[in-house]
């Protein structure tokens, strides 16, 4: 994994499925499991990650020749933690309602290891476009793992989609005969357990898929 | 004095291999300030039209919330606000109340007639209950709805479903009882002392 002389497009490409931060490497585990009971919450978390992701990479990547690499770390931790406090104001004042749903996730990205990931085997080895390139792949990778588990889990477990009624509501009169048909929600979907769940299942089906992709 | 080269030498080797943390430090530190500088007054207001806008949801006619800031005694100077309609004539009150929920502490927003004690709505302002069970307090308008013609010159009960909710009770949430019962708990703790005060007060400031 830690190629130095990988391509851009290789880069790009690997962050979708061969290397997808979710399935593949298992990192940023818990926006992953946290924040993806509702769709909104999941692709604002995705896009939040992938702005710091790919403004990290992109110092990293500029100053790599500058490097200590005892201090290395330490630079990578300042330069997340600058793009993650404009990421968490930003998101304050333009988007507030999100920013409230969100509530301690969006400092806690600091600590997503996917970010301090990718500058240590991409970006503090490799140059700009490369960086560049590996920054957005990642971060789509990330986004569209996230985008899956939120779509899966506010479906089942709320009925909803981005807060809107997709399946019909089952409401029950006082006495708990049904008034209309419609789907009882799985509330363990939205719950922490839920998201172990999912996460397995779709982390079983990438491994299946992968598998027999190398068969073939 | 024979130590004296080799500390400097040492001071010279430490800013050799720091110095990219030091000016990374200062860039970035400078670069926050501007960002927080930009965004100070916009998250300032997003914050107060957040509690203006629950103020018009609980109270029926309501305007803007001014709060009683400058209030006597003190305990009335924190969260209470009077709800004005467009003529600045006051058409209720907006009491914020705090405890604990069933995962988190639980603030509400209480609306009142200008009388004090009779209740037009309530709304969450912030709660951190289970999501799918206790954040109906927040997300179900059906629990939240029936706050709406009690009143807290004496407590307010919560039953569950299967009682009739006459007189001053409400519909408790099936399989959220905790959190529906904390709000009552919160809002009769808060209001059901404060509200007569806060109907005196109005007909003072009239």
């Amino acid at each position: 994994m830690a190629d130095a002389t990988l391509s851009p497009l290789v880069r790009f490409r690997r962050g979708f499925f061969a290397e997808n931060a979710v399935f593949v490497q298992v990192l940023g585990m818990c926006p992953t499991l946290a924040v993806t009971n509702s769709l909104d919450g999941a692709i604002t978390m995705g896009i939040a990650t992938s702005f710091v992701l790919l403004c990290s990479n992109i110092v990293v990547s500029l100053l790599r020749n500058l490097l200590q690499p005892h201090v290395r770390i330490l630079i990578f931790t300042v330069t997340i933690a600058t793009f993650v406090t404009i990421a968490d104001y930003t998101l304050k004042a333009r988007f507030y309602d999100l920013s409230v749903k969100l509530g301690p996730y969006v400092p806690l990205i600091i600590v997503n290891c996917l970010i301090i990931g990718r500058a240590e085997v991409c970006a503090s080895k490799q140059g700009l476009p490369a960086a560049v390139m590996d920054g957005l792949g990642q971060g789509i990778g990330f986004t569209g793992a996230l985008a899956v588990l939120g779509t899966i889990r506010e479906l089942l477990g709320a009925g909803t989609l981005l807060n809107a009624r997709v399946l019909p509501e089952l409401t029950r009169a006082a006495d708990g005969t049904i008034e209309q048909i419609g789907w009882d929600p799985w509330s363990i979907m939205i719950m922490p357990a839920g998201a172990f769940i999912t996460l397995g299942i779709l982390m079983g089906l990438a491994n299946w898929i992968a598998g027999r992709r190398k068969a073939a | 004095m024979v130590e004296q080269p080799e500390r400097k030498s040492l001071v010279g080797k430490y800013l050799r291999e720091s110095w990219l943390v030091i000016a990374c430090a200062i860039v970035f530190g400078c670069a926050l300030a501007g960002v927080a500088g930009a965004t100070r007054d916009r998250i300032e207001r997003n914050k107060q039209e957040a509690t203006q806008a629950a103020i018009r949801e609980v109270v029926p006619g309501a305007a803007r919330g001014v709060e009683l800031s400058d209030a006597e005694p003190a305990d009335l100077a924190d969260g209470i606000y009077r709800a004005l309609d467009a003529d600045g004539t006051q058409v209720g009150w907006a009491v914020t109340a705090r405890g604990a929920g069933f995962a988190d502490m639980i603030t509400v927003l209480v609306g009142l007639k200008p009388d004090g004690i009779s209740v037009t709505g309530i709304a969450i302002l912030e709660s951190n209950e289970t999501p799918g069970l206790g954040d109906k307090i927040k997300s179900g308008p059906r629990y939240r709805d029936q706050f709406a013609g009690t009143t807290v010159a004496r407590p307010i009960e919560g039953v569950p479903r299967t009682e009739p909710a006459d007189g001053n009770k409400i519909h408790t949430i099936t399989a959220a009882t905790i959190s529906s019962q904390s709000v009552v708990a919160i809002i009769n703790q808060r209001c059901v002392e404060l509200g007569p005060r806060l109907g005196r007060l109005a007909e003072d400031l009239e």
